[in-house]
């Protein structure tokens, strides 16, 4: 009962508008309380710096780091430039250069928000100045920025193998092949519907362009895929701690930044103030989460719920089913890196008894939280495009349907093959 | 106004160290892999620094998080309330978040003063009294706390 009163609270916090971090945390405090009292609540300190003091977590400030370091600097810019050269061709044009730049941006960034607002502010304009569908159009960045924590770095791993203690090289290995099939699968929808309804994409003919300038495309790409080779290369050859191949990341990303983007030093302390806002709400979330996990392990719900779930002998699809469920739920009313570290706690004994792979799910969980984070009235990606955008929030909610179903399907896709995911870690080194 | 100063020379302070600490993060990490992987050679200290720098960067990066609204919220209900009664509303939601900054505040004092007085050092190869990076805590914390004071004087501001 304890458990359901402080949950609803939590929500009537979160939807009366108090911020997440003070809402799970409040939350959190009443549940200490109610089941400690005064004495519970002075292990608070304890928590709070067992939590915190981590050094896997000091990944997701690098890579943000590293993100808006190459954002600032321009040589983002730079990237959608020579992507749209090559892409737009295909049917869909620059909707097509949407997804694969978000894609490419994700390679460098762990974060959906920072995806979609990084490929967002500078695919807009042109989108809505061409003519292109504005639902499409808002739907493909907000869907496409959902590929930041499925393609590596992920914080959303970062923080899911904080949590469940298990590798957070080998969960980044794994949502590789799942977000480049994301990836794929986007680009096909959006190429269909611009077959069967060219008015959503007016056409990026060759014969009004000149051909492909190769020289100054590669010198485009060339910087950030650098970038990216070092750093998930590092990880993958297990040369590197996804910590340290944030750090090496985002030191790469400076020189980068200076050599062919703009990066001058009151633009790199732009991008290191940024950096501290965003990793300190976030970080904020994950400390009020962690004082919500200690109190659901004095209460022990988590073990009671476990030991609950197992009497009942559900079967292990049954029990994907629910947790699918659990989620779609969630993810409409709750804030998605929040949902993920309050229900880990709970979920982690269960999983194991189960004998679920943790890695596989971590990336089940991960194509959840996107749904999530599409899903309103509270998917952030929503709220990103709707910040840099004139049109109505109605819009980007059902440009994005299409998005959310491929998303939705990819889940059951992994179920059923969840080699897609448990290949390439089993292949690292280490 | 000169409390209003010294606030604002606080939060740009603490705004800045947290900005610091995070660059400190990027140099050591970096700087560990390039002793390693060319000189066989290791700081020893890394880790444990870089962790304590996430800490510091997180709490002390929190006020200003807080007074530039970079916080997560949810803004469907309050969008629906009334103009004249929106800011009684937004004090009510800061009067919550205070009660719940103040309450943190309060056992993490309480923490770091237990970890001064039993002078409890780190494992590490430097004994670093422990309590010096867990300041960072209760600094941020109750800056956290005047920021969050500053809004309920002045709801109006963009939140």
């Amino acid at each position: 009962m304890l458990p359901l009163v402080v949950f609803l609270v939590f929500l009537g916090l979160l939807m009366g508008g108090l911020w997440a971090p003070f809402s799970i945390a409040a939350a959190a405090l009443l549940y200490i309380y109610l089941e400690g009292g005064v004495f519970g609540l002075r292990a608070i300190g304890l928590a709070s710096w067992g939590g915190l003091y981590s050094f896997t977590l000091t990944a997701v400030p690098l890579f943000l780091l590293m993100a808006e370091v190459l954002l600032q600097s321009g040589v983002a810019n730079r990237v959608y430039r020579g992507l749209s050269r090559i892409v737009r061709r295909l049917p869909g044009g620059l909707l097509q250069t949407n997804i694969v730049g978000c894609a490419v941006f994700s390679a460098i960034s762990g974060s959906s928000v920072a995806t979609a607002a990084g490929i967002g502010t500078v695919a807009m304009p042109q989108l809505l100045q061409r003519g292109y569908s504005r639902k499409l159009s808002a739907g493909s960045l907000a869907g496409g920025g959902t590929l930041g924590i499925l393609i590596p770095p992920s914080i959303a791993m970062i923080i899911y193998g904080t949590f469940t203690e298990t590798s957070v090289s080998q969960l980044f290995m794994a949502g590789i092949i799942p977000g480049l099939m994301t990836v794929a699968l986007f680009m096909l929808l959006i190429g269909v519907l611009a077959l069967i309804k060219p008015s959503i994409a007016p056409r990026e003919t060759a014969t009004e362009e000149p051909p492909v300038n190769w020289t100054e495309t590669a010198a485009d790409l060339l910087p950030f895929s650098l970038v990216i080779l070092v750093t998930l290369g590092s990880i993958y050859f297990g040369i590197a701690t996804p910590t340290e191949a944030a750090a090496v990341g985002s030191v790469i990303s400076i020189a980068v930044g200076v050599i062919w983007g703009n990066l001058s030093w009151s633009v790199f302390l732009t991008a290191l103030r940024n950096t501290t806002r965003t990793s300190a709400s976030l970080l904020f979330i994950v400390l009020a989460a962690f004082l919500f996990s200690y109190a659901i392990g004095i209460d022990g719900f988590g073990r009671d719920l476990s030991a609950w779930l197992l009497e009942q002998e559900l079967s292990k699809p049954m029990l994907l089913l629910a947790i699918i469920l659990l989620y779609l739920i969630l993810g409409c009313v709750v804030e998605s890196i929040g949902i993920m570290v309050i229900t880990l706690p709970v979920l982690y004994p269960i999983l194991l008894a189960y004998d679920i792979d943790l890695i596989w799910f971590g990336v089940v969980l991960v194509l959840l939280i996107e749904l999530g984070q599409l899903t309103p009235p509270l998917g952030i990606n929503l709220f990103v495009i709707q910040s840099i955008w004139e049109g109505k929030l109605e819009e980007v909610v059902q440009g994005t349907i299409p998005f959310f179903l491929i998303i939705f399907a990819m889940v059951f896709v992994l179920w059923t093959v969840p080699e897609l995911a448990t290949w390439l870690p089993s292949l690292m080194v280490n | 106004m000169i409390l209003k100063t010294i606030a604002n020379l606080l939060f740009a302070a603490s705004a800045r160290l947290a900005d610091l600490a995070i660059a400190a993060m990027m140099v050591l990490v970096a700087l560990e892999i390039l002793l390693r992987s060319l000189f066989a050679s290791s700081l020893l200290i890394a880790d444990e620094f870089a962790a304590y720098a996430l800490v510091a960067a997180t709490f002390l990066g929190l006020p200003i998080a807080i007074r530039e609204a970079a916080l997560f919220r949810f803004e469907g209900l309050l969008n629906r309330i009334p103009d004249s009664w929106r800011p009684l509303y937004e004090r009510f939601l800061y009067l919550l978040a205070i009660l719940v900054a103040a309450i943190l505040l309060t056992y993490l004092i309480q923490f770091v003063e237990s970890s001064a007085r039993r002078g409890i050092v780190s494992h590490g190869r430097i004994e670093v009294p422990i309590w010096i990076p867990q300041l960072m805590m209760p600094l941020g914390m109750g800056l956290s706390l005047l920021a969050l004071i500053e809004r309920l004087l002045a709801p109006s501001g963009k939140a």
